[in-house]
């Protein structure tokens, strides 16, 4: 098999615990993961008990804002931007890590071990050689469109977009109704007020942060930011109290914007990506998770960015008004994918609360089963989704 | 084997032949000839059979791609084209000069067809023609209890075409998933 490992970086390990940690990766793990030095990592591990942890975690999402952090603790520890992984670390454990991981990487497509069978000896000392590092060269980049929708959003960054609340039980009611955010919180609520005020007033709107200033164009229906998408993703889910809030915006009247300007995205596909980014797989803090909610209609999905199983979701809400949690079940998919895709529509006002009496007086009924669904699978499967880099145009006979 | 098809229509020019190629497994075969009459104006060559893909599925099965004839005056055969039809895919040239009459027009000719599966709306020519959006669309079709999906459409693209098709999948059975 042409094995390519993911690539981390740790912080916070002294030489033996980075020795044991090699052997560990190589043996129980078979390498599906190599240690590296910083420059070539793929995401960052970072020791969380060890005295200047707080440094490390800041100097990682400082450094490196588009890679995923590695928390390693005897505590689970919620951190923004990170996935946990507690002391003593199983092979089941880290593995099930990587396999999320990785297909946040779709370079490194390949099969991890079923953490469920064939559990190897956890002993990492029974191990042998100790392999050089670094083993690999550094991952080559796909190409970067910078804001071209990343329809594969669906098939192959579950991790990045949807899989950072590994501290939810997501059966645990109580735990279920704490995974919300508030948009006014983040990026995307001060946004969506500068946006709306952009659009009654017919005026440029140039509004600067402590990190990039954005433009808006509400003639054009387009925003202007000089930052590709890993770099939004990552300041989208940070709450503006831990960045000074330091926000601002002014009108500039009426400027043409630079249609060749490849910083430019429509507003919609723009939102579309912070909301998703924001949500990270919570809901909207003001969407009751057990009232129906009906969608006014399908989003355009050929220009935006897809979360899993969004077709599905819009498709069945479409037939009728739902709770969240409802088409969760009858989906039978778990709840964060629904919460998404919710926050998507909300923000976008494609999605609210039903209020006729007869959404809430009818229950919904399930999806009555159709005949092909063997075939509608194959084809499901036969239209896989392309991975950014994969052609997507066929020349014409 | 059971043959199973996806039925492409919509008015002349509006890219169905160019969707069925950019998913069939085949180059798409084309039956155009040269336009005469209402179709010269929109492009040199229509479509006066029917154009033709597959896509080849695991285990052998085959869906074949059929495109109906961009003039009106082939419809007799629509009714033969959409006989074990699993959905239908209407796309809609917005460039043209009344896209909701063709698209009333199209939905119309095909209604018991949607009636017993479904229809996926791609728009077309949206970068030449901004206007009538997707929201007036909608508004268009509010008579539909569920109101089909519908996209903007460039018919080149792969992922266009393929998100339609799988709406079109979804909206006909919502509980399906591919793995």
């Amino acid at each position: 098999m042409d094995k390519k490992p993911l690539k981390i970086a740790v912080y916070g390990m002294d030489q033996r615990s980075v020795k044991t940690m090699q052997l560990f990766l190589k043996g129980p793990c078979h390498g599906e993961a190599v240690i590296v030095a910083p420059e070539q990592a793929d995401c960052e591990l970072i020791d969380i008990d060890h005295p200047q942890a707080k440094d490390f975690y800041d100097q990682c999402l400082e450094k490196h804002p588009e890679r995923t952090l590695l928390a390693l603790s005897l505590e689970k520890v919620a951190l923004e931007h990170t996935l946990s992984l507690t002391k003593p670390v199983s092979r089941d454990q880290f593995l099930h890590v990587l396999s999320d991981l990785k297909a946040a990487f779709p370079q490194l497509k390949q099969s991890i071990p079923e953490a469920e069978t064939s559990r190897a000896p956890q002993n990492t000392e029974q191990t042998s050689s100790i392999p050089e590092q670094p083993e690999q060269p550094p991952l080559k980049q796909e190409a970067d469109p910078k804001h071209e929708p990343d329809h594969s959003a669906a098939q192959h960054n579950q991790a990045a977009f949807i899989g950072i609340l590994n501290d939810i039980d997501f059966s645990d009611q109580q735990q279920l109704a704490s995974a919300y955010y508030q948009a006014q919180d983040y990026l995307l609520g001060y946004l969506k007020a500068v946006i709306n005020h952009a659009k009654s007033s017919g005026d440029v709107m140039q509004m600067s942060t402590s990190w990039k200033t954005i433009r808006i164009y509400p003639q054009h229906g387009l925003i202007n930011l000089e930052a590709n998408d890993k770099q939004l993703r990552a300041f989208a889910g940070i709450p503006l109290h831990q960045i000074n809030n330091n926000l601002s915006f002014k009108a500039i009247g009426r400027p043409e914007p630079d249609l060749n300007d490849e910083n430019n995205q429509t507003i919609e596909a723009f939102i579309w990506k912070l909301v998703i980014w924001t949500s990270r797989g919570r809901y909207p803090y003001k969407l009751a998770l057990d009232a129906p909610v009906y969608l006014k209609h399908w989003p355009n999905f050929t220009r935006l960015l897809i979360t899993p199983h969004a077709l599905r979701i819009a498709a069945l809400l479409m037939q009728g008004p739902r709770s969240v949690l409802e088409l969760a079940r009858q989906l039978d998919i778990s709840p964060q994918y629904v919460f998404v895709f919710a926050s998507t529509c909300y923000e976008s006002g494609l999605l609210a609360p039903a209020r006729r009496q007869s959404d809430t007086l009818i229950q919904p009924v399930p999806p009555p089963i159709k005949r092909h669904k063997g075939l509608f699978k194959k084809i499901l499967n036969k239209l896989h989704i392309p991975v950014p880099g994969e052609s997507d145009t066929h020349e014409s006979t | 084997m059971n043959q199973h098809k996806i039925i492409f229509t919509g008015p002349v020019g509006a890219g169905k032949t160019t969707a069925i190629d950019s998913i069939s497994d085949i180059p798409a075969i084309k039956t155009d000839a040269d336009a005469s009459d209402m179709t010269r104006q929109r492009k040199k060559a229509t479509t006066v059979a029917m154009d033709y893909g597959v896509m080849n599925l695991e285990g052998g099965e085959k869906i074949h791609l059929y495109g109906t004839p961009g003039q009106e005056r082939f419809d007799f055969m629509w009714d033969i084209l959409v006989t074990g039809g699993i959905g239908l895919v209407l796309l809609v040239d917005n460039s043209r000069a009344a896209p909701f009459k063709d698209m009333a027009f199209f939905l119309e000719s095909f209604s018991d067809f949607i009636e017993k599966t479904s229809v996926a709306i791609g728009v077309t020519q949206m970068d030449k023609s901004q206007t009538p959006t997707l929201e007036e669309y909608y508004a268009q079709l509010k008579s539909f209890d569920c109101p089909p999906p519908v996209f903007a459409v460039d018919a080149r693209k792969t992922q266009d075409v393929s998100i339609l098709v799988q709406s079109l999948l979804f909206a006909i059975d919502p509980g399906v998933s591919c793995e």
